[in-house]
């Protein structure tokens, strides 16, 4: 119980004014000597007891009734730990929302902001009134709710506390607040959610959006907890100087070149820094982490790109960037997971077979220029990524495909019944198709023949292109270039390249459920459809390759989209290398691994174990459900293993933070009491959790106690005889 | 009437009540004649009645012109005039010495007792009738023989200015003491408080009465023990207990005078069952208010001839 008006409260001690009365009355007395003692000795042998009984109930009430006006007068509050006083349950149940964001790694000197705000929280459980109980519940761009039950054991909820991880995450108020207001949602009494962190402006979402809107809302109920802003502390740091982003400049890399890597340097100090030292470190053949490259940035004001390259060897490379460690450590490093693709075996069909000039010549040219350079071969030159072979479309029924990572059918007539369920299991199991119809492909029977497994059904009849003003002839459209086929183009450089090939006729695609359009015509229509097929991809042009429809084959272009269209397919329907930490990683394994186990070690050492799923598509399925930490993740399972990367979000590393005021009025129309650092705030949480004020409950009970003092003295006053 | 240097009944209380005739209602023996009648039938002046003569009967008494008319014997009988003795008896008792706020002249109970007392005495010297004095507390403290004598007030008022309250043990043994040394029958006045075990006074007063007298209790008490007017804590110190309790008046008063009323009907009705007269009396109230108030009673009821006049 605590009083609005404790001064008022000292007036309680009048209710010793009845007692020193009865007090002085008793020694106030007159003496009378008196002849008939016996009577009164008679009557008081007989009613001694009823009267003390009744001066002591008369005494008590008047007492009672000076001690509860002046009670009154105080103005009490009772918490939801006053009603034990009634019987009712007592204490609060608090939610403890602790940020263990990227940015509260912050240190000033030689303790981090997690470090404050973690003594902050255990302070807080610590004065909790009696009764209580606090769950735990840790967030940055997620919220996991560590203790997702209010226990009543606040020792181990300070232990809990203690225990609570750095985490590599953004750092989203949402997730927190909506998690604590979950586990609170049907818990009695005084309810409170103490937000403790930095008060990174980044984690507030801005004033519109809906999910915060929906949140303000629900904290701004009459009976929703009572919300307090801890403020652990977040002085920002003299210089701190973040990766902000960190990736190839392609996203199809080669091991027959070397790659080439853009990091961007952002200052979120308030000085200019000297001297920025950037290494690139990749892993080579061995497995091993090396420094690969190294650039000295030699101011940095605000933002800096640097480019460094590496030459990568074949397959799944580990790659990162490193700075100087700051105040920040956690975002001085930034890491990628990269597919350097080596030798691609590609099986060309031409369905003009023997014809001189034909779109094969193109295909062999645009992916093994090296080859067709000495020898006119299909043969492919040790310098050349891809080794090409090609053959006629009757020979492909009795050709072994296993051994070609991708297969082009340059427009062949009528595809032999059967070839669609045939390369339906052969590019699930990782493979890549690209299906190219001209002139000489029937619409119906391509339709009939490749529908498992072709990404778009043909129009009837190819269509004749002209661009808006009438002319013949229509380009490709330069926008929404975001697939990595065609991101390359996405470059105000790169984007003439794409625009200058001119069609005059192409098939009309209709993509099928679930495809994805990667290149359309200037006119919107698809010009290039792409399908995931298990662990493998189908890539269906408008277009062969073929002079007849349009010039794309003599342009530049054909030569980069061919090339990055056979390796995207030949990669097949690759992982997502990189994710976002918290974000989940997904894997498609062959099928005969479900079931096994697959191993996982993230980057500070934790195991897990998983067990891919087998899938309908013939493939099975691991997802480990939360990359928690930045850096990469290993997994290794059927005589394979993958690596992934994990990234905090950059916008992490803006460390400025929300004052009281700023996040006061984001809260309206919900209210919050705001806790600044280092403040006690011990009086203001007793205040906070005054409850009701109960003056009109004291008040009755004294007229009460007076009503019944002056009935009872009716009641038992001497009738005069 | 009566003040501290000494007891002098007021003469204004005196010749009030003094023209007051007292008659004596029951048997009274007496040897002087006077306007009151004996209680037992004989020869005199007045006759009452006839009688069948019986052997032995003196022949003097013969009325003989009875028999010469009816040639039968019959004694004739005459209600003699006797003379009264009345006997005072006045409790001396310490818890008489209480005197309230509403006391008439702020006497105490003793006081009005003494002066009822000798009211009592003079009117019954008045008649020439024989009066005596007992004071008695544990024991009979002054005891004054009979005279008929108006100097008689006198030693009457000496005796009972002399007197002084003390502890009392009871009042039955005292009364039994008082009934052994007054001889001739009469009138016995007992003056007193009452503040005595019921079932002692009234073997006291069947004592009294066994011996023939004709007895009147007046039963003096203050106005505060009538009404219990007290208020505010007050510690009662008993007169003869020696004892103390403290309590707030308000709180007992009704079962106080409950238990009082009880008390006095208790006396009255073993009063009445002796043939006893009760007087409450309030020494509020004037001793001369009093007693003309019961002997004008007392001389409605002779006249009425219900036990004979007094």
């Amino acid at each position: 119980m605590t009083f609005l008006a404790p001064l008022l409260a000292a007036l309680a001690a009048l209710g010793a004014v009845p007692v020193i009365i009865w007090l002085l009355n008793r020694n106030r007395y007159q003496v009378v000597r008196w002849p008939a003692l016996e009577f009164l000795l008679r009557i008081m042998q007989q009613r001694k007891r009823r009267i003390q009984l009744r001066e002591i109930i008369l005494l008590v009430l008047r007492t009672l009734a000076v001690v509860l006006m002046a009670l009154a007068l105080a103005r009490p509050t009772v918490a939801s730990g006053g009603l034990a006083l009634l019987g009712l349950r007592g204490g609060v149940s608090a939610v403890i929302v602790l940020d263990h964001s990227l940015s509260m790694a912050a240190r000033d000197g030689t303790a981090s902001r997690l470090d404050a705000a973690k003594l902050r929280a255990q302070e807080l459980v610590s004065r909790l009134p009696r009764g209580s109980s606090a769950a735990l519940v840790l967030h940055s761009d997620i919220a996991v709710a560590e203790l997702a039950e209010p226990s009543q054991d606040l020792a181990y909820v300070a232990q809990a506390i203690a225990a609570a991880p750095q985490g590599d995450g953004g750092s989203s108020v949402v997730a927190g607040l909506t998690q604590a207001l979950e586990i609170l949602r049907d818990t009695p009494g005084r309810r409170e959610i103490y937000l403790v962190g930095d008060m990174q402006a980044a984690g507030w979402p801005a004033l519109d959006d809906r999910a915060w809107k929906n949140l303000v809302e629900e904290l701004a109920k009459p009976a929703a907890p009572a919300l307090f802003l801890v403020d652990s502390g977040s002085t920002a740091p003299a210089t701190q100087v973040q990766v902000e982003s960190f990736a190839a400049d392609d996203d199809l890399v080669t091991s027959d070149a070397p790659t080439a890597f853009t990091v961007r340097l952002r200052n979120r100090g308030g000085a200019p820094v000297q001297d920025v030292a950037v290494e690139l470190w990749a892993d080579d053949a061995t497995g091993e982490l090396r420094k690969a490259a190294g650039a000295l940035v030699a101011r940095l004001e605000t933002v800096a790109e640097q480019r460094l390259e590496a030459r990568l060897a074949p397959g799944l490379r580990r790659v990162q960037v490193r700075l100087a460690p700051d105040h920040l450590p956690g975002d001085d490093a930034r890491q990628v997971v990269v597919e350097a693709v080596d030798k691609v075996r590609v099986l060309v069909v031409d369905g003009a077979e023997g014809v001189r000039g034909g779109g094969a010549e193109y295909l062999s040219a645009a992916l093994a220029p090296l080859a067709a350079l000495a020898s006119g071969g299909a043969e492919g030159a040790p310098a050349d990524l891809f080794r090409v072979e090609v053959i006629g479309a009757n020979a492909l029924a009795t050709t072994d495909l296993s051994a070609y990572q991708a297969v082009i059918l340059n427009d062949p007539a009528a595809p032999s019944p059967g070839l669609g369920e045939a390369l339906r299991s052969w590019v699930a199991d990782g493979r890549g198709l690209i299906l190219l119809p001209g002139a000489r492909a029937s619409a119906a029977a391509w339709n009939a023949v490749l529908a498992p497994i072709a990404p778009a059904a043909l129009a009837a009849a190819p269509r004749e292109l002209s661009d808006e003003t009438g002319a013949k002839g229509q380009g490709l459209a330069t926008t929404g270039l975001v697939h990595p086929i065609v991101s390359f183009f996405a470059t105000p450089e790169a984007q003439p390249f794409l625009a200058t090939p001119r069609f005059w006729r192409a098939h009309e695609l209709m993509p099928a459920s679930g495809s994805t359009v990667v290149l359309r015509f200037g006119d919107g229509k698809p010009a290039l459809v792409e399908r995931l097929l298990g662990r493998g991809v189908v890539l269906m042009a408008a277009f062969p390759s073929e002079r007849t429809w349009s010039d794309l084959p003599l342009r530049p272009a054909f030569l980069m989209l061919t090339r990055r269209m056979v390796q995207h397919a030949a990669l097949g329907n690759r992982p997502r290398l990189n994710v976002r930490v918290h974000d989940p990683i997904q894997l498609l394994v062959p099928a005969r691994l479900a079931g096994t186990r697959i191993e996982v070690s993230d980057p500070r050492g934790g195991r897990s174990v998983l067990h891919p799923s087998a899938a309908a598509d013939g493939t099975a399925r691991v997802e480990l459900a939360e990359s928690p930490y930045a850096g990469f993740y290993h997994l290794q399972g059927g005589q394979r293993s993958w690596w992934f990367a994990a990234n905090p979000p950059a916008g992490e590393s803006d460390l400025a933070a929300l004052s009281r005021d700023e996040a006061l009025a984001r809260l309206q129309p919900a209210s919050a009491m705001w806790i600044a650092p280092g403040e006690d705030a011990t009086g203001r949480l007793d205040r906070a959790r005054a409850g009701i004020e109960i003056w009109p409950f004291l008040f009755a009970l004294a007229v009460l106690c007076l009503v019944a003092e002056s009935i009872l003295v009716v009641k038992w006053a001497p009738r005069d005889a | 009437m009566a003040n501290a240097a000494g007891f002098v009944p007021d003469p204004k209380t005196l010749a009030t009540v003094g023209r007051l005739d007292l008659k004596a209602r029951g048997l009274v023996e007496g040897f002087l004649a006077g306007m009151h009648r004996s209680p037992y039938l004989g020869s005199s002046v007045e006759f009452a009645q006839h009688r069948g003569y019986v052997a032995g009967d003196d022949l003097k008494h013969l009325d003989w012109k009875v028999w010469g008319k009816n040639e039968r014997y019959y004694i004739r009988q005459y209600r003699a005039e006797t003379n009264l003795v009345a006997w005072v008896l006045v409790d001396c008792s310490a818890s008489m010495d209480y005197a309230g706020a509403k006391a008439a002249d702020g006497q105490s109970k003793l006081a009005w007792a003494r002066l009822a007392a000798a009211a009592v005495s003079w009117m019954v010297l008045l008649q020439s009738d024989a009066v005596g004095l007992c004071t008695f507390a544990g024991d009979v403290q002054e005891f004054v023989p009979r005279s008929s004598r108006k100097d008689h007030l006198q030693r009457i008022c000496a005796a009972l200015e002399t007197t002084t309250s003390e502890a009392r043990t009871g009042i039955g043994p005292a009364l039994a003491k008082a009934a052994e040394r007054i001889r001739s029958r009469g009138i016995v006045v007992l003056i007193s408080d009452l503040f005595v075990e019921t079932a002692d006074l009234v073997k006291g007063l069947a004592r009294l009465r066994h011996d023939g007298h004709d007895v009147i209790v007046i039963h003096v008490l203050d106005d505060d023990e009538l009404n219990f007017p007290f208020a505010g804590q007050v510690q009662f110190h008993g007169l003869e207990l020696d004892q103390k309790v403290m309590l707030n008046p308000r709180q007992i008063k009704a079962t106080y005078l409950a238990e009082l009323e009880k008390h006095i009907t208790a006396i009255d009705a073993a009063c009445r069952g002796n043939g006893i007269d009760h007087i409450l009396a309030s020494t509020a109230m004037p001793v001369d208010v009093v007693l003309s108030a019961y002997f004008n009673k007392r001389a409605a009821m002779s006249s009425a001839g219900a036990r004979g006049a007094i």
